[in-house]
């Protein structure tokens, strides 16, 4: 039977309605609805099911925002599946020039035997030092059994001994990297203060950037809708809410949040324009400085400007930020005289010298000094995985272990472009000289590496350098068009799996991730596919990797290691699709910070001197240009106030998705909501619209050196003069995949992205440093093509 | 070079002299009390022998000590990694210019000249736990102050134990940039 994809459901009730009155003795018209839990990034969920088709998706919790949930049923029938085991054209015919072809040839549909045999032969020919596991930048779904990067990095490091991984990630590098030395703590994965106490004690609520309601939607474990209902107590609340950032997001309009409309990459002058009128008056808090914080002494010369010649006043800031000395004097003055808690986001790290954006934040709350009051202080993770939430405190599922990766060659997550063009190239890192490896074959699963790194143009060329690319995929994303070998890989709707903890900070779920409908092509579970590699390798790497365990015994397994073993059977939990914890009275009154607060010396920070960096030794020994020993304000490469806007005169943002989960879920039906004329929409402020000749609704061609792309334009006032947004994840795609540098047809934004790293220090990625330009698109428009399939070799 | 290298250099140097010969294996605890002795000893520990008689071998640990407590032997400088303590008996551990060597008997079978085996418990745990959601980070690649702070962040996730979390970043420590010890290939 041929599946059609939208009215799915519709024409999937009438042909069971016809079917069954062919049978006038029937006892039912209609066969049976099953009910089957399953749970997403997106939240948990039951799907109906009849005669093996999904009818619906359901929320199993109250839920005013389930679209993205719903559109699941609508991506597990996709036209855009992976249905059978391809292989690039070229490279099976084993062409010397093969690799010129990646990204633009056809696909020959091979047999299991023969891409398993193939990917075997590959892996075994290549070198582990040589082999990139490029899953590990994936999240692919919330599965214990079948999550991606676990069992690619388990499969690697027992088959071959290893590969080489990134490190970080593209979300948090810099903080990754510097947070631990400044504070003891990464905090932008930590228990955050709750949002019983910020209700209960904070006065000003300072969103730097964070959109506490649109990224909240999902998790990296299943996603719950609790913050949702604190935040309309918020709303309801006495709280003074500002957000600081170039957009007035979902968030500040629900909260009636004062809108400091702040230049992009400029927040740093902002902190320091603000810690110098502190000073000055000598309104900070002296006592909190001298007891909980190290290096102040070592920071004034510079915030006075005695080392540089350049005070960092509030009036040398507003040159800077457009923001006027006396609102950022206003501001400094109401952050100190009430209980204030400064909520940072992600985004100002992935800037240019973006380790500085929380070290600022840090800085400037300890000058505040309400750090680990209750309601006061700083939270880098209030926006993310129901951050604010009580904790559970109770064990989750066990996991897979991958196992011990005997390469020691890293890539820094987003140096993937420079590893692969330059490979052997030495650069600065952490304090330290490492040597990018020489990648011959990279390995792909679940993740949209052709999306996610910045500056396409480049990574695609750097892809063309490999001797194999293999993606395993349900979906035919743009990694996987570029790919020589894919392999089709179950949806997290047709197979058995077990959640993680979830969410990622109340930890009080633990849900079975039951298998909804059967595959219809030839699709394998992840878990499956590995195993089959690891026969090929021996039978004793086989058992190995399979532990002699099924994947439902595994499941079974992972689950007999909760504490929710102790008082539920797996049978009663499988049956009712979760277990749930209940949240401790205690765990309502937590305080990020509070016991360092009570008392430093019992407590101290995991820092050099046991309290908070504002100077570290360790930092200023590394002799770096553009990382200091304390937060120091650099001029971004590209801004507002650089000599590239007279050729680029628009800052480019790439904010996360408000539809999507990075690019899961562009090929659904939500996507023709929000899409202007099938590509990504651009933001644009109606003064620019008016300058650039640019209507709302107009295709629009935006460019730099680095490319260009069509977008969507949406003129909206919820964007500051001067500044552009187009959300990260959509897939990319070519007008002419046999050009260099071809226009993107689909808007994804990182066409136009940097791949430049945030500094010598931790070498992340810098998405947010952008300038553009705009011109409405004219001439012909060949259709956005993301979402089919590529050609496949009829033989 | 700088200070903090300086310090690398002296604890990798020292622990060059040390991760030569035999190493202490108390099968999956985290140390061993020798009451006979009044002294604990740490799993993992590197030693050197000095000779062998019987069941019993005589091992010499090297450290470091604080300047008011000599009762404690340390991997670092800053005190950061035990390697053995003495109660009740302030003069088995010898000083010298903040440096401490502790000698001693010992069964033979609390040593092992595999330091795999040694370290199999932390390290089984350090990846069963922290590679469930992510790959491990090279250990190599930190220092035992970053690993305090790294997985003193994480184990709200991993949901560890406090026995569990004593033994992981004791394993981290001890092969951490500044460590004493180096993971073998």
């Amino acid at each position: 039977m041929k599946i059609t994809r939208r009215g799915f459901l519709k024409g999937s009730v009438a042909a069971t309605a016809v079917l069954s009155t062919n049978s006038v003795s029937a006892t039912e018209l209609f066969s049976p609805v099953k009910k089957i839990p399953n749970a997403s990034h997106f939240g948990a969920f039951y799907a109906f099911v009849q005669d093996g088709k999904i009818l619906d998706i359901v929320p199993q919790e109250p839920d005013d925002r389930p679209g993205m949930m719903k559109a699941l049923v609508d991506r597990n029938y996709s036209n855009s599946r992976v249905k059978y085991p391809y292989v690039r054209k070229s490279f099976l015919e084993g062409k010397a020039n093969h690799k010129e072809y990646r990204g633009n040839d056809e696909f020959i549909r091979v047999s299991w035997d023969k891409a398993l045999d193939l990917v075997t032969r590959e892996l075994k020919k290549t070198h582990r030092d040589n082999i990139y596991n490029g899953t590990t930048d994936g999240w692919a779904h919330p599965g214990l059994v079948n999550y991606c990067p676990t069992i690619a990095g388990r499969f690697f490091n027992i088959v071959k001994g290893g590969s080489v991984n990134s490190d970080g990630d593209y979300s948090v590098g810099a903080a990754l990297r510097t947070n631990p030395t400044i504070v003891g703590d990464i905090e932008v994965y930590s228990l955050q203060t709750t949002h019983e106490q910020i209700l209960a004690n904070t006065k000003v609520y300072v969103m730097w950037g964070a959109d506490l309601f649109k990224d909240n939607k999902i998790d990296f474990a299943v996603a719950n809708r609790k913050n949702d209902e604190y935040f309309l107590k918020y709303k309801k609340s006495n709280i003074k809410f500002i957000s600081i950032d170039p957009i007035k997001t979902q968030t500040a309009k629900m909260f009636d949040a004062e809108c400091i409309a702040i230049r992009p990459n400029t927040d740093v002058a902002l902190m320091l324009g603000m810690m110098h009128h502190l000073y000055k008056t000598k309104k900070y808090d002296k006592k909190f400085i001298d007891k909980y914080t190290d290096g102040f002494e070592q920071f004034v010369p510079y915030l006075t400007g005695k080392t540089d010649g350049i005070a960092k006043t509030p009036e040398w800031a507003e040159k800077i930020t457009e923001i006027s000395a006396s609102k950022i004097k206003e501001l400094a003055d109401l952050f100190v005289s009430t209980r204030t808690f400064i909520a940072g986001n992600w985004a100002l790290q992935r800037a240019h010298h973006g380790e500085q954006a929380q070290w600022g934040i840090i800085t400037l709350a300890s000058m505040i000094g309400q750090i680990g009051l209750p309601g006061g202080g700083f939270g880098f993770s209030m926006h993310y995985g129901g951050g604010g939430q009580a904790a559970a405190g109770k064990a989750g599922p066990g996991g897979f272990s991958q196992g011990r990766n005997r390469v020691s060659a890293i890539i820094p997550a987003s140096r993937i472009n420079e590893t692969l063009l330059h490979p052997g190239k030495e650069i600065d890192f952490t304090g330290e000289k490492i040597k990018l490896p020489k990648i011959k074959l990279m390995y792909v699963a679940g993740a949209n590496n052709v999306g996610h790194q910045q500056n396409v143009n480049e990574l695609i060329e750097g892809l063309k350098t490999l001797d194999t690319l293999i993606v395993q995929d349900p979906w035919w994303t743009p990694t996987a068009k570029m790919a020589d070998i894919v392999l089709p890989s179950t949806t997290t709707l047709e197979r058995d799996d077990i959640s993680l903890l979830s969410g990622s900070y109340s930890g009080d779920k633990i849900y079975a991730m039951r298998k909804v409908v059967d595959n219809p092509y030839e699709a394998k579970d992840d878990y499956e596919i590995y195993s089959l590699l690891a026969k090929r390798f021996s039978q004793k790497k086989y058992d190995k990797f399979t532990g002699g365990k099924t994947a439902m015994e595994h499941i079974k397994s992972f689950y007999a290691q909760s504490d929710a073993a102790k008082t539920t059977t797996f049978e009663e939990f499988w049956e009712k699709g979760y277990v749930k914890y209940d949240i401790p009275k205690e765990a309502y009154k937590y305080v990020r910070h509070s016991s360092f607060r009570k008392d430093p010396l019992r407590n101290p920070l995991k820092t050099e001197s046991g309290k908070i960096q504002i100077f570290s030794k360790k930092f200023a020994s590394f002799g770096y240009k553009d990382f200091k020993g304390h937060v120091t304000w650099f001029e971004p490469a590209e801004y507002l106030g650089s000599k590239d806007v007279e050729t680029y005169p628009l800052h480019l943002l790439s904010p996360h998705a408000t539809y999507r989960k990075h690019s899961q879920l562009d090929n659904v039906w939500i996507a023709e909501l929000y899409k202007i004329k099938g590509r990504e929409p651009i933001r644009i402020n109606p003064k620019d619209a008016k300058k650039y000749g640019v209507s709302n609704g107009d295709l629009v061609e935006v460019y730099n050196a680095r490319g260009k792309l069509l977008a969507g334009a949406v003129v909206t006032d919820d964007i500051r003069e001067g500044v552009v947004a187009i959300e990260e994840g959509a897939w990319y795609s070519p007008e002419n995949s046999a050009i260099k540098k071809s226009r993107g047809n689909s808007g994804n934004v990182n066409v136009l992205t940097s791949s430049r790293p945030t500094s010598q220090m931790s070498q992340s990625c810098t998405a947010n440093t952008t300038l553009v330009a705009i011109r409405k698109a004219e001439g012909v428009i060949t259709p956005n093509q993301a979402h089919l399939m590529p050609k496949v070799a009829k033989i | 070079m700088k200070f903090f290298y300086m310090i690398i250099m002296i604890c990798c140097f020292f622990g060059a002299n040390m991760q030569a010969e035999s190493y202490i294996y108390t099968n999956g605890k985290a140390s061993l009390s020798l009451p006979s002795k009044g002294v604990t000893l740490y799993n993992g520990v590197p030693v050197q022998i000095i000779s062998k008689q019987g069941n019993n071998v005589k091992i010499k640990i090297k450290g470091f000590v604080a300047k008011n407590d000599t009762t404690k032997l340390y991997a670092t400088t800053n005190r950061s990694l035990l390697l053995a303590s003495v109660k009740n008996k302030k003069n088995l551990i010898k000083v010298s210019k903040g440096e401490g060597i502790l000698v001693i008997n010992v069964p033979k079978n609390i040593l092992t000249d595999d330091m795999d085996e040694a370290w199999e418990t932390n390290s089984d745990l350090f990846y069963d736990k922290c590679t469930k959601c992510h790959h491990a980070k090279v250990i190599k690649n930190h220092t035992m102050m970053e690993w305090e702070a790294i997985f003193g962040s994480m184990k709200q996730k991993a949901k560890t134990s406090n026995k569990q979390n004593k033994l992981i970043i004791r394993f981290l420590k001890a092969f951490a940039k500044d460590g004493i010890l180096t993971e073998s290939n």
